[in-house]
Formats: C-alpha cells, structure tokens, sequence
C-alpha cells in the first residue's frame, strides 16, 4: 500500500519534472498546446461512432506528442487505461439497445452497440492521452497559467490548480497515516473494515486541517482567490514555432475530421 | 513614542472552545525583537495570526503600524506584516522555489521587473540562489525554512513574525537561521518555547501562561526568575544555567 502511494506521490511530482525538460514540446507556448488539445478534443469526439478505422488515426496525436514531450508511450497509454471501466459503464446499454448488424468478421456479426462500445472506450482512452500529454510537458501549474492567459475565468483555473495541489497533500497525509498504521502491524497483514472507515475518516480531518493551513499561508501573503500571473522568466511569448504548431496540428486535426483517410486508404 | 505594534485587551476564543487569549495587551517599538514564550497551548501561535489577521480579535483591537486591524484594512497589513509558519511545508506550495518566492509580490501589482528584483534580493539575502529552481518538497528542513523566510521577505514587510522557526532543524541549521535572524534590521516577535534562541536574539519576552501575558520584560530579568519560568511550563535556557553556574 505504502509503495502505491509513494508512486502516486512520484506520477504527481513527476509531471512537474517532464513539464521542465527541455524537450521540443516544453519549448511549445502552452496555450499553443491547449489550443491544439481543444481542437484534438472537439474534432475527435464529434466523429461518429461509425468511422471507428477513422478515429484510430487520431492516436497519431497522443503518439508524436508524447515523443515531443520525451515521455515514453506506453506510460501514456498505461495512465490513460484507467478511464476503461468508467467509459465502457457509460457504453454498455449501447449493446442492449443498439442490436442492428453492421458487420460480419468470420461468421460473427457485429451490431452497432458493439461498435458504439468500442468506439467509446476508444474516445476515452485518447482523450485522457491527450490530456496527459499536455499537462506532462507544461506543468500543471502551466497548464493553469495558460488556462488564465486564454481567458479561462481566474477562479475556475485556481481551483483546478488547488485541487490539484490539495490531492498532493493528501496523498502525502495518507502515505503517513498508512505507515504509522503499518508500523503497529506487526504479524498481520490486513485490516478490519471498520478500521479502513476509521482511518479514511482520520484522513479527511487530516488533509482538511492541512488544507486549511496551506490556506492560511496563501492568505497571510495576499491570496484573495486568485492565482498571481508570474511574470518574467516563467511567461514565454509567442514565438513563429508556437504559430507553426498551432496551424499544422488544428490543421491535420480537422483534415482528419472532416476527410475520411482511413476509408480512403483501406 | 510611536509603537508599531499595540495589542489592546485582546480576547479570542475558537468555535465551541475556550478563551485561547483572555486580555493580552503590549506594544512593540520598531526594529525590536521580542520573544513571546510559553509552553504549548499557551497561545503563542493565535497571537501571531491575530497579527496578521489570519484570525480576527472576539473583542479588543489590533493595530499595525497605525492601521487598525478591519477586514477592510486586511491586505494593507498583510503586506506589511509577514508571518512565517511552523511547518515550511504548508508554506511552500508552488511548483518551485523561485515562484513560490514570487507568488506574494506578484499579488502585490507591481512590474515585472519589480517582482523578479524582489525575488532575487529575497534569494540572495537567505542564501539560497542555488535553490531558485528546486522543488520545495526535496529541500532540507533547513533550505525549507530560509526558502519559507524569503517568501515572506520578497514582500518587504516591516514586521516579522516567525512561529517557532527553530522547531525541527538539525544544530548546525538551527545555527545558521538564528545568525540569519540576528542580521534582520527588522521589527521581529518570535514566538517560540526554544529559550536559547530567545537568550541569542531578543532582548524582551512576553510570557503566555494559559492566553494570558504573565510577564512583560527584559528576557534576563525574566530567565532570572525560575519559579515564574516553571508556573509558565518553561525552563531557563541551557546557555544560561552554564553562565550562572
């Protein structure tokens, strides 16, 4: 258990770390960046379920932005795998309700539900790439900045910011708790249930009362709300590569909206 | 004489508790640093946040540098009053040291050029440029400290309040901040229970027994009285016992 949080805690700092390398994505202006992901975003989860061949060419996204962004693939695509049960819950009447065929692979017909299923699951799993992508090489505290400079309203950017920093503090408070519970354990190995409770109640109170005086800290140094725009050396300007950026990728994302490659190609 | 700070027949009670401070009064004069003692639960950390008005007074009244503490007046003080907080951990929570230094004058409307001055010089006067890119949770618990410290310099206050700065640092850190805190022209209250920093760095204590000021005086007059000194839940410091001995 100990382990699982010590490698939240490392996914969390983690992001921080990549968000700073200077790897060609990191160079790109973050707004740049979030512009494209809206676009990626939009253009993909408006294509229809059936164009599912179509849909598939959109993980070319995800794939050159985590090489961009010197972050292996197959840890974007292992983070983005948790959206799975949730997505394919949302799906799963589509099975029911969707029964027309649309078609055979060796003798087994597939029905629309299938296909809007997958199709689904699929949308989900690229999103969450995109999403990670972006945030590992701009920072989450980037990613909020740029958010505020694109005229996001501050309020909402600082929330996600402190909500993201508030899930840090947790994780920290319930690496303590477990150890401390850990070190009494002795010869056992798991917990009774109302213990859990306990302890998740004990963890609230504690993340709260850390909260709070994280709070007091930003209050006691003039926060009323709203996150400072750092100037200087963290605000980069636009450059011609951000321009670049921007319009090749809005416009291979809408290419591949609007025309249908991979029918094209198949 | 002009005080700078001026605590009147303070009272405050947290929610459905007792009174943690029943009737403090004093005064502190620019450029002194002054201790406030007292054995835990005293009250020495709501005094501190009274200063700042992190908490309100339940009744008396406050005043900094002739602004009487109000909700309208909260962000005057806080800019000139700067609170340094036990635990550096939940003072430090920006991605980096540099930013986490810039957060407080970037909320202050100044330039740019301004902010990252401010930054520098705050850096520069804790020691701890090689920090600048560091994130806060991989520093020492003294890096911590000096980088919690600057934050609130970069805000150039003119009252600074630390809450037990000593607690959890190793000797040779504990040494280093308190020679850092003896080079600070600033007006300090230092509240602490650590008496042999309070024999290196102030001249006057103000004792806290139970939300009340139980002395008011020059530290030697009060680490001479040991029978006070134990009513309060404190000793006398090392340092002294050796130079009476």
């Amino acid at each position: 258990m100990s382990r699982r949080l010590y490698e939240a805690l490392y996914l969390i700092d983690a992001t921080e770390h990549t968000a700073r390398l200077k790897t060609p994505l990191a160079q790109i202006d973050a707004r740049a960046k979030l512009v494209v992901l809206l676009t990626f975003l939009l253009t993909m989860l408006s294509l229809p379920a059936e164009r599912l061949s179509n849909l598939m060419l959109f993980a070319i996204y995800p794939i050159t932005m985590a090489a961009a962004a010197g972050i292996g693939y197959g840890q974007v695509l292992r983070r983005s795998l948790i959206i799975i049960p949730f997505v394919a819950l949302i799906a799963l009447p589509n099975i029911f309700y969707q029964r027309e065929p649309m078609l055979e692979v060796y003798g087994v017909v597939i029905t629309r539900g299938w296909i809007t299923l997958l199709a689904i699951t699929l949308r989900g799993i690229l999103a969450v790439q995109g999403v990670v992508v972006v945030i590992a090489s701009t920072g989450l505290y980037g990613t909020c900045r740029a958010m505020q400079r694109l005229g996001v309203p501050h309020i909402l950017a600082s929330q996600i910011y402190l909500t993201l920093r508030y899930i840090r503090l947790m994780v920290e408070q319930a690496l303590h708790l477990q150890q401390a519970v850990e070190s009494r354990l002795f010869s056992r190995k798991t917990l009774p249930l109302t213990l859990w409770a306990r302890l998740t109640g004990r963890l609230l109170l504690l993340s709260i009362g850390r909260g709070e005086a994280v709070g007091r800290a930003m209050a006691s140094r003039g926060f009323v709300g709203q996150m400072p725009q750092l100037p200087y050396r963290h605000t980069k300007r636009w450059r011609r590569r951000d321009s670049t950026y921007l319009v090749v990728w809005c416009s291979t994302l809408l290419l591949l909206r609007v025309l249908h490659f991979a029918e094209m190609i198949f | 004489m002009h005080h700078y700070l001026t605590f009147n027949d303070i009272h405050f009670n947290y929610p459905h508790a007792e009174e943690a401070l029943r009737g403090v009064s004093f005064t502190l004069q620019h450029g002194e640093h002054v201790a406030i003692a007292g054995a835990n639960g005293a009250g020495k950390s709501t005094l501190l946040m009274l200063c700042n008005g992190l908490l309100m007074p339940t009744s008396g009244w406050v005043d900094v540098g002739g602004v009487r503490l109000t909700e309208q007046s909260l962000q005057t003080i806080r800019q000139q009053v700067g609170l340094i907080f036990q635990d550096a951990d939940n003072q430090l929570f920006m991605p980096t040291v540099e930013e986490d230094i810039a957060f407080g004058p970037s909320l202050m409307h100044l330039t740019d050029e301004e902010v990252a001055t401010r930054t520098s010089q705050a850096m520069h006067e804790v020691g701890i440029e090689h920090l600048r890119g560091r994130e806060p949770h991989t520093l020492s618990g003294g890096e911590k400290r000096r980088t919690a410290i600057a934050t609130v310099l970069a805000m150039t206050p003119s009252l600074l309040l630390l809450d037990e700065p000593t607690t959890g640092l190793d000797p040779r850190s504990r040494r280093q901040l308190i020679e850092l805190l003896r080079g600070f022209r600033h007006t300090m209250l230092i509240a602490t229970h650590d008496m042999d920093m309070i024999a290196d760095l102030c001249p006057r204590t103000i004792l806290l027994n139970e939300g009340v000021v139980a002395a008011d005086a020059p530290t030697e007059k009060i680490f001479d009285d040991a029978s006070l000194l134990e009513r309060c839940g404190l000793e006398r410091p090392l340092s002294w016992q050796a130079m009476k001995f």
